[in-house]
């Protein structure tokens, strides 16, 4: 009986050309619901990691270890066979500590905007960002990505005012109910109107040896606040990512 | 199944017959000079019979144009071209792809100077109007480069190349050692290009009018891309090149060609990679005659797995890239990839492409959202590094004050360091280096690195760590 009611409505849905979103709800079950971060501590409060067909945020100052856990993400999703995207809008991915971090890069589009130094001429800021954006849309129109990542970090908030006021919106309309996760990477919350979840990174540093020749940096210990979720999260994760050496 | 036929002595009296010997035998037939030719062997089985029956046809044809030639037939084109070249006599490997691989497994790694360049470069390098001997001369001392170092290295045999894992030969020997590494795998990089006088694939519209801008070809490439389509569907053939020749009003000829990463024949992908090529490298005049022929080879048959997962098809791929090089730029578009340098500011790109997933270890695959190396603090590369003012105190930087505004000026609370590198000491140009790195937080928050030119004394933030 069930089956009959679903035939009927997937045929109700083909006529008025709305199947495609039956057969993407499809896939997002195939590939399970969540990307995990990589990162457990950071898995446990997200239930199992982002959420795919949604676009979520790590945002957080300079060293607040916004990059580590994109890289852990991607390390995570290759790990699994998954293909990802990186739409690096200012040129700054390093492949030796993406490959380091355990990301099998060859799996690994990565799309390099022009490399500014930031905040830069607010024309050419703006421009950089924009076509990341256009990017971006293009690969989750693409299809078949694991986690797409953009990444914006460092550029000021004037240099998103150029973009259209539904630029978000339409992101999360175009990626709900694909298998991908999207994840934006910046300074302060962007998409907020684009239904994923928004973690703020704050970060201490920790260092060890007492003398000059014997000091190093060992790492960043990070803290976590989830400031936007469809469902309040109150928890605070805290853990440590290593030096890249 | 790949027949490669060589003759060791070509003369001039006996041109053309090995081609003669190899079109008798199969319609689709490369040529390589005068001396070696290749040949797919598929079907001949059901006509002749079991693949060695095939290789005594064949020498017998050739002893009647009175010709002594070596024969190979394996399972790819690389392995009956190198099995051919470095063993007399008749060659017969069957099974798959691993059996061809088996048996390349013996030969000598100076077995690889024998390849022929590779499509994609020649139509690269034809692209780049380099002139035919020239280009063949630098294909070459690449090639024997690479063949040296796997040499010096100590690989002595094809199937000592083969056990190397072919990331780390990408770091050190870029494409080339890519290219030798399939090819000792018995792996194809190129599918067999027939050579041109089998039955052609081309279209071609003489406009009444010469047409100016893209909007209005779209629509001409689009009738041009249907017809080649259905051409391509009846043949069972899929598109492996894509060459464009546009006549132009001026009476120049804008030609492109692109090489497709797998055989593909929908329309619509075809129309939309040319048009996006066309619109990176626009023609100079108004259009007067437009013509779209592909190179192709057999359709290619997918078996999609219940158990992997599901990636996206070449031809969507192929597409994308497309897309984003004409948004973002040509060589802004890859897969990273990890240069052999201890210079650690350099950054590579290789092409992206979709490949089979790795298999996991049955430990791995109990975590499978761990990665091996865990999470770590990373570096983001400052491309353009932020020059900086730096006071120093008993040898080490206590206070920056950057050139950029995003780092505003502050004192140094932690440093660590310096560690010296240096590296390219005996090139006389700019790319050698004499470098002191510190890793330091400043007090206004941010660890960066910090970098001193030893030569020069000039500082430079080069990277944020994160």
């Amino acid at each position: 009986m069930a089956s009959a009611a679903l035939s009927r409505l997937e045929t109700l849905l083909a006529a008025r050309r709305l199947d495609g979103t039956v057969a993407k709800a499809d896939a997002v079950r195939m590939a399970g619901p969540q990307a995990p971060t990589g990162i457990a501590a950071l898995d446990d409060v997200l239930h199992g990691g982002w959420r795919r067909g949604e676009v979520s945020e790590v945002i957080g100052g300079p060293s607040s270890g916004r990059t580590g856990v994109v890289f852990a993400t991607l390390a995570a999703a290759t790990a699994r066979g998954e293909i990802v995207g990186v739409v690096d809008a200012f040129d700054r991915l390093d492949p030796a500590t993406l490959a380091a971090t355990g990301v099998d890069v060859s799996r690994v589009l990565w799309v390099r905007g022009p490399a500014l130094t930031l905040p830069g001429r607010p024309a050419m800021v703006a421009s950089a960002v924009t076509q990341a954006v256009r990017a971006l849309d293009l690969i989750v129109r693409a299809g078949g990505f694991g986690v797409i990542v953009l990444d914006v970090a460092g550029a000021p908030a004037r240099a998103f005012q150029g973009l259209a006021s539904a630029t978000w919106l339409r992101l999360a309309h175009t990626i709900a109910g694909q298998p991908s996760a999207g994840l934006l990477v910046g300074d302060a919350p962007m998409g907020r109107s684009a239904r994923g979840v928004s973690v703020r990174l704050t970060s201490a540093r920790r260092w060890t040896g007492t003398s000059p020749q014997s000091r190093r940096l060992a790492g960043l210990d990070i803290r976590a606040h989830i400031e936007h979720a469809q469902r309040p999260i109150a928890a605070t994760p805290g853990w440590t990512l290593r030096a890249a050496g | 199944m790949i027949c490669c036929l060589v003759e060791a002595s070509a003369s001039d009296a006996r041109q053309g017959r090995l081609a003669e010997i190899a079109r008798a035998c199969s319609p689709r037939v490369e040529l390589h000079g005068d001396h070696a030719a290749v040949f797919d062997a598929s079907g001949l089985s059901r006509v002749i019979g079991a693949p060695p029956e095939i290789a005594r046809e064949v020498q017998a044809l050739a002893a009647e144009q009175g010709l002594t030639v070596r024969i190979a037939l394996a399972p790819t084109r690389v392995a009956a071209w190198l099995l051919a070249h470095e063993r007399p006599g008749m060659t017969v490997i069957e099974g798959t792809a691993t059996a061809a691989a088996n048996a390349l497994a013996g030969l000598p790694t100076g077995a690889l100077a024998s390849l022929p360049g590779s499509a994609r470069r020649r139509g690269a390098l034809a692209t780049a109007a380099v002139s035919h001997a020239r280009s063949r001369a630098v294909m070459a001392a690449v090639k024997d480069d690479a063949i040296t170092t796997l040499v010096r290295w100590g690989l002595r045999t094809l199937g000592q190349v083969a056990a190397l894992p072919r990331a780390d030969v990408r770091t050190r020997l870029g494409d080339e050692g890519v290219r030798l590494h399939q090819a000792a795998c018995g792996e194809d990089a190129d599918p067999l290009v027939p050579a041109g006088d089998t039955a052609p694939f081309f279209e071609r519209v003489v406009l009444e009018w010469p047409i100016e801008g893209l909007e209005p070809l779209t629509f001409v490439l689009a009738r041009i891309c249907d017809a080649l389509s259905v051409s391509l569907e009846r043949a069972d053939r899929g598109a492996v090149t894509v060459t464009t020749t546009l006549r132009l009003v001026s009476r120049d000829t804008h030609q492109r060609t692109l090489n497709l990463p797998a055989p593909m024949r929908e329309s619509k992908t075809l129309r939309t990679l040319i048009v996006l090529d066309l619109e990176s490298h626009p023609p100079g005049a108004g259009i007067d005659v437009v013509t779209v022929a592909v190179g192709v080879v057999p359709g290619r048959i997918v078996q999609g797995s219940l158990l992997d997962r599901a990636l996206p098809a070449p031809e969507h791929l192929a597409t994308l890239t497309a897309r984003l090089r004409a948004l973002m730029g040509e060589s802004r578009v890859g897969a990273p990839a990890v240069l052999d340098s201890h210079d650690a500011r350099g950054a590579g790109m290789q092409p992206f492409a979709v490949t089979e997933p790795p298999r996991r270890s049955s430990a791995s695959s109990l975590h499978p959202s761990e990665p091996a190396a865990g999470p770590r603090a990373v570096v983001r590369r400052f491309r353009l590094p932020i020059a900086a003012r730096v006071e120093v105190e008993r040898g080490g930087p206590v206070r920056v004050v950057a050139s950029s505004s995003a780092i505003p000026p502050s004192d140094i609370v932690n440093r660590a360091g310096p560690w010296h590198s240096s590296g390219r000491w005996w090139a006389l140009d700019r790319t050698n280096w004499d470098r002191d790195e510190w890793d330091i937080e400043l007090a206004g928050g941010g660890c960066y690195r910090l970098a001193r030119d030893r030569k020069t004394g000039n500082w430079e933030i080069e990277g944020e760590i994160d």
